[in-house]
């Protein structure tokens, strides 16, 4: 019982559309985990699911406690932040202080106050008069101050122009992160944070299409890139995707040693965002 | 018992001021003002009434309260102790009646509202980010619907009294108006503790309704307003069509039933009888005893149940 969420079987369907089919993962402690999918790929009904906000088939344990029916207890421990549109535009700053004090039992006011002097939001503002990045830090503020063992974030940064998407995930590593923590963050923008990651799993159709710690995908992938007129040979070790830029081939191999396709290119480890690209392309295609 | 070494708080957090922890009694109270921060119509109308009642006072007493004064002046024998202690006690009673008036407005306004915005808005999604719980949650709602908002009423109408017996005795000084009323404490008490125990027969009389309003607002996907406008409209006409009238009774006898129990009569009879009439001819052993009164709190609970489990599964953000 050392893994901050287990997940078995997972399923949920909405009629005929399967959101989750027999998912299986477990996350373990101190990681930040990025749960990567296209739209409607099941991102948000997986992490409903392990929040207790939905109801589901399988066999789910977070932090060994069962969402559908421990969820009061759960929520001690788990901070959870969707997309900025969800505090309520009558909040003022100070009640969610108050509110927030009132509720939560590892809820450090001082720490949300420290924060919130770094920015420009004011106690007494509501939360309509802030902008969308505005809110977004009240909120990072409030979830910040929570000592909690499990984050999940759910496109937290959505709409957010870059400077505050970058600040965002900034704080977010250096306050808050610590190896007794544990983030699940969903995102489209992949290329932004795929430094910010130590596991990931691709979601697609509501199954897992891959799941792995960041260190291991360097053994598990590569990345050959050569001339298209040069790439026969490689096709032959029978990459899973490929695709052409500028009479440039940039294959993908799993399984495949570096010493087997050095000769045929250039090598390296595929980025988070590329790998992605091309397990959707690879698995859609299947 | 990894979860005690986890769940020990962490050492840059040490330097920060050190806060208990909220126990259950704080965690109401918070949702509850919450509730009132969300919805400040729940004590602004009342206030705004009360303001309107002590301007008409004021214009009154310095004009010449010629309107105000006229009731009691037609009185026979208005100036006997029996009659100024029933004039005392009704001009306890009077800024009640506004005040409960627009209460049961806004009130209703805000069951049906309180758990339909969260959704519309989705902030539900950050409510339920909380370590709160959806019966809290709801109970919160109910609580501030049958308890806190009426209480406040009620003192607010205490206070309204009090500085209208004020601005009256000025007008009386200034011969403005007639010096009908004299301040009777063992009456005050009497009217306070008579409104006291309507207060609560009030709380438990109407519990079913509001559970019922509450469990629409949770469920409903448009306009919960509609919902219990229309529904029971649609239901009286069908019953029109059939000859019975079933709906419009039950409707009725939720509305009035217990102050008929209780045997509030019509104001006119308050010319006419005694001070008995005023304060001492209610039944409240007869009220609070009432079998259907104690059903509709048993449905209550239901109503509230079925409420949380929609508030706890619902899934519509």
């Amino acid at each position: 019982m050392t893994a901050i969420i287990e997940a078995r079987g997972l399923s949920k369907r909405f009629g005929a559309n399967v959101a989750l089919d027999n998912v299986s993962f477990s996350i373990e402690p101190g990681r930040i985990v990025g749960l990567i999918g296209p739209n409607g790929a099941g991102k948000t009904t997986a992490i409903k699911a392990i929040l207790g906000l939905t109801s589901f088939g399988g066999d789910l344990k977070v932090l060994g406690l069962d969402p559908r029916t421990q969820r009061d207890e759960l929520m001690r421990d788990v901070c959870f932040m969707a997309d900025v549109a969800v505090l309520p535009r009558w909040l003022r700053v100070a009640q969610a202080l108050d509110y927030c004090e009132g509720v939560h039992p590892r809820f450090v006011r001082a720490r949300a106050e420290e924060f919130l002097r770094k920015t420009d939001i004011r106690v007494n503002s509501r939360v309509r008069e802030l902008s969308k990045g505005m809110v977004t830090q009240l909120h990072l503020a409030l979830t910040l101050a929570i000592d909690a063992r499990l984050l999940v974030l759910d496109e937290p940064t959505l709409g957010l122009d870059l400077l505050y998407r970058r600040a965002f995930y900034d704080t977010l590593l250096n306050d808050y992160f610590d190896k007794d923590r544990t983030i699940l963050l969903t995102t489209h923008q992949v290329e932004e944070v795929e430094n910010l990651f130590t596991d990931v799993i691709f979601v697609s159709r509501g199954r897992i299409a891959l799941t792995s710690s960041v260190e291991e995908l360097g053994g598990r992938y590569l990345q050959l890139t050569t001339a298209a007129e040069r790439a026969a040979p490689a096709r032959a070790l029978k990459p899973f995707y490929e695709r052409e830029v500028f009479g440039r081939v940039a294959m993908f191999f799993e399984g495949r040693t570096a010493a087997e396709l050095s000769p045929l290119g250039d090598l390296r480890t595929p980025s988070i965002a590329d790998l992605f690209v091309a397990t959707m392309q690879g698995t859609m295609k299947t | 018992m990894n979860s005690t070494a986890v769940a020990a708080p962490r050492g840059s957090s040490s330097d920060l001021p050190a806060q208990s922890p909220p126990t259950a009694r704080t965690t109401l109270a918070t949702l509850v003002r919450r509730e009132l921060w969300e919805h400040p119509a729940l004590w602004r109308a009342p206030l705004v009434i009360a303001a309107l009642l002590i301007g008409t006072m004021i214009i009154g007493v310095s004009m010449g309260g010629a309107h105000i004064g006229m009731d009691i002046n037609e009185w026979e024998g208005g100036t006997s102790a029996e009659r100024r202690a029933q004039a005392f006690a009704v001009s306890q009673l009077a800024p009640m009646f506004p005040l409960y008036l627009i209460m049961m407005l806004v009130l209703s306004f805000y069951l049906l509202d309180c758990l339909y915005a969260e959704r519309k808005d989705r902030s539900i999604l950050f409510w339920k980010s909380m370590p709160v719980s959806d019966g809290l949650t709801v109970l919160s709602k109910l609580l501030v619907a049958l308890i806190v908002v009426p209480l406040g009423v009620l003192m607010l109408a205490a206070v309204c009294h009090v500085l209208l017996f004020l601005l009256w005795q000025i007008g009386v000084a200034t011969g403005h108006a007639p010096a009908v009323l004299t301040w009777n404490t063992v009456i005050w008490f009497k009217v306070e503790l008579v409104m006291f125990l309507c207060f609560l027969l009030g709380a438990l009389w109407y519990a079913p309704v509001a559970a019922a309003f509450l469990l629409v607002s949770a469920w409903a996907r448009r306009s919960p307003v509609m919902w219990v406008t229309l529904a029971p409209l649609v239901a009286m006409i069908v019953e029109w069509k059939l000859g019975t009238h079933y709906v419009a009774s039950l409707l009725n006898y939720r509305t009035v039933g217990i102050w008929q129990v209780l045997g509030f009569g019509g104001g006119d009879k308050l010319e006419h009888h005694s001070l008995k009439a005023v304060l001492g001819d209610f039944h409240f052993a007869a009220a609070f005893t009432n079998l259907n009164l104690w059903l509709g709190v048993a449905a209550t609970a239901l109503l509230i149940l079925a409420t949380v489990r929609v508030r706890r599964y619902r899934d519509d953000t």
